[in-house]
């Protein structure tokens, strides 16, 4: 049907619009990158370069020897993956006993699970911060994990995927006599393979960007993550421009691999109400 | 037949193994303790501690003292002033964002990879990124904006800095003044709006695509045929059957801002003069500042409030939208 919307001239102008917005899109994060590449006197110049006219690494190999960046990097990518590990295992339990296991409170436990989803994490912050210093977990990685290792999210994500799978998939599982443990790891586990990777996607991006829960919970530089290590350097003055943007590229690099190579999943879950 | 006795037997299976209560108490125990202590109980607490004039020595009730003292507090009504107009102003991406993802579904056949490019801003770190705007909008002369309007005469600016209201800044070039309560929202407060247009945009446009999909193509051929134009078509067909998309995104967005720390904290700590001082920046102040726990804690219960309110009001507004546009999913 060659009707108006497909011409020529107003796809072109389609295109022109899209990658004039897309440049906008990724105009801060070209000169991040460049700032980064640049010496510091070309990263300070008036005006400034569009393309570095000397380019070079050293800057990221100094942020590595002067600063404690790979200490940050690994405490993210340790609470990072321990809590998106956590939120898989315990929502896909959660999500199975919800759908498969018939009990009395099941409907009550679910409705708790959605009030807590409505709860901003703002509301709990201090309480939480108390309860912390209670247990004497300030300034551990116990802290900055633990909270974070489950929520409504992944519970209603594997939900979700369960209720979608027919019983008679499970009936070898019941037939053999094997047990509900069994049945969710050999049977139930594998099915929902594509949701645990979207739950482990959008939780790990969650906790690598979190910055006001390890503000409250830690004080050690050795405890900081890579957000608030970024802050630090802000607020200390503690680096030049052209360092701060390396620093910035590094702190992104994970998650920027991550979402490059799970794209489909991490998009997926945004849009099923993964949300920051 | 089969479809009639199907549910039957499928009840009459899962009553068979209704005996496992235990079992459902071991697979629901770790997610429960972690929502249920860090969630459900800390919200509790908060409430009860806002209740107090707990300092580190102590508790004591003292009823609803922190919240007289917070409801006559300028600081407290303008950080409410200062956050829902931070909230009320980002939903309006999508005014962009509906022609945007008008375009990526309708009219390019291949739109992947520029939804992909857009959504960039919203997945990366907020903290880098507002490194970046930081740097951008810096008062200082090698603050990017600065250094590149330099060669055209234009002296450096305070950005991130100035508390000039936008109003009065416009008046000004044209040497009116303005009185104090129509200064407008300071240019600090303009940046922050513009850097979160930057990182919603692609989330919008992404949500708003989503629902394209699941309009009926043939809804909008019909409308095709009888010679409707395409502004015409998205005006009259797309954007009323896709209000409860419109609607979903509208209110997401508006709870993300109201719940918005790390770009604020990277790029103005609330300042400059508290003119861009959210609950929750304000939260943050009372609490790590000023040392005033159980009034952060009034203030973390107030921004609680609001949030629950909006929800429930889009759950309101939902099932009468999605009542009247049936059949869209």
């Amino acid at each position: 049907m060659a009707t108006g919307h497909n011409a020529p001239q107003t796809r072109m102008l389609a295109h022109v619009v899209l990658v004039l917005l897309c440049a906008f899109a990724l105009a801060p994060l070209y000169w991040m990158v460049t700032t980064s590449l640049k010496p510091l006197d070309e990263a300070l110049q008036v005006p400034p370069t569009i393309l570095p006219e000397t380019a070079s690494i050293t800057t990221y190999i100094d942020i590595f020897l002067e600063t404690m960046m790979a200490r940050w990097i690994l405490n993210s990518l340790f609470v990072a993956t321990l809590s998106a590990s956590g939120n898989v295992l315990f929502g896909a339990l959660a999500g199975y006993a919800l759908v498969r296991i018939r009990f009395r409170g099941r409907k009550v436990i679910l409705m708790l699970v959605l009030a807590s989803f409505m709860i901003p994490f703002e509301a709990t912050f201090i309480a939480n911060y108390v309860l912390i210093n209670d247990l004497g977990w300030y300034n551990t990685y116990t802290a900055l994990i633990v909270p974070w290792m489950a929520g409504a999210f992944a519970v209603f994500m594997f939900r979700q995927e369960f209720l979608g799978i027919p019983d008679d998939l499970f009936d070898s599982a019941y037939v053999d006599g094997s047990s509900e443990a069994r049945a969710f790891w050999s049977i139930g586990l594998p099915l929902v393979r594509a949701a645990a990777v979207t739950v482990f996607l959008i939780t790990f991006i969650w906790s690598w960007n979190a910055l006001l829960w390890p503000l409250f919970v830690t004080a050690d530089s050795e405890l900081r993550v890579v957000q608030l290590g970024l802050v630090s350097f802000q607020t200390e003055g503690a680096v030049f421009v052209n360092m701060l943007m390396a620093a910035a590229v590094i702190g992104i690099l994970p998650v920027g691999i991550l979402f490059f190579i799970g794209q489909r999943f991490v998009i997926e879950g945004v849009t099923q109400g993964g949300i920051k | 037949m089969s479809v009639g006795s199907a549910p039957t037997r499928w009840r009459w299976r899962r009553s068979s193994r209704t005996s496992s209560l235990g079992t459902a108490i071991l697979f629901l125990f770790p997610a429960l303790l972690v929502i249920g202590v860090f969630h459900l109980y800390g919200t509790g607490r908060n409430i009860y501690l806002s209740l107090t004039d707990w300092t580190l020595a102590g508790a004591e009730f003292i009823g609803f003292t922190n919240y007289i003292n917070l409801l006559q507090s300028g600081d407290f009504w303008n950080s409410v002033k200062v956050t829902f107009f931070f909230a009320f102003v980002v939903p309006v991406t999508v005014i962009v964002a509906i022609p945007v993802a008008y375009l990526l579904h309708y009219v390019i056949r291949k739109s992947y990879l520029y939804r992909l490019l857009l959504f960039v801003p919203f997945i990366v770190p907020t903290v880098a990124t507002s490194l970046v705007w930081g740097l951008v909008f810096a008062p200082s002369p090698t603050g990017v904006v600065n250094a590149a309007l330099n060669p055209f005469g234009i002296r450096r600016q305070g950005w991130i800095l100035d508390s000039t209201g936008v109003v009065e800044l416009v008046a000004g070039w044209f040497g009116a003044t303005v009185p104090g309560w129509a200064e407008g929202p300071s240019i600090a407060m303009a940046i922050l709006l513009l850097v979160r247009y930057w990182q919603m945009l692609g989330f919008t446009v992404l949500i708003l695509y989503a629902g394209m999909t699941r309009i009926d193509p043939d809804l909008l051929d019909a409308a095709r045929v009888d010679g409707a134009s395409e502004p015409k078509i998205l005006r009259r067909v797309v954007i009323p059957v896709l209000s409860p998309t419109i609607l979903f995104v509208v209110v997401v967005s508006l709870v993300f801002a109201l719940r918005e720390f790390n770009t604020i904290f990277v790029l103005t700590l609330g300042g400059p003069a508290r003119t861009t001082e959210t609950l929750s920046m304000l939260m943050y102040r009372q609490f790590w500042g000023d040392n005033l726990f159980a009034l952060g804690a009034a203030t973390a219960t107030a921004l609680f409030l609001i949030i629950l309110l909006v929800t429930w009001l889009q759950f309101r507004l939902s099932r009468r939208w999605v009542h009247y546009t049936a059949g869209t999913a």
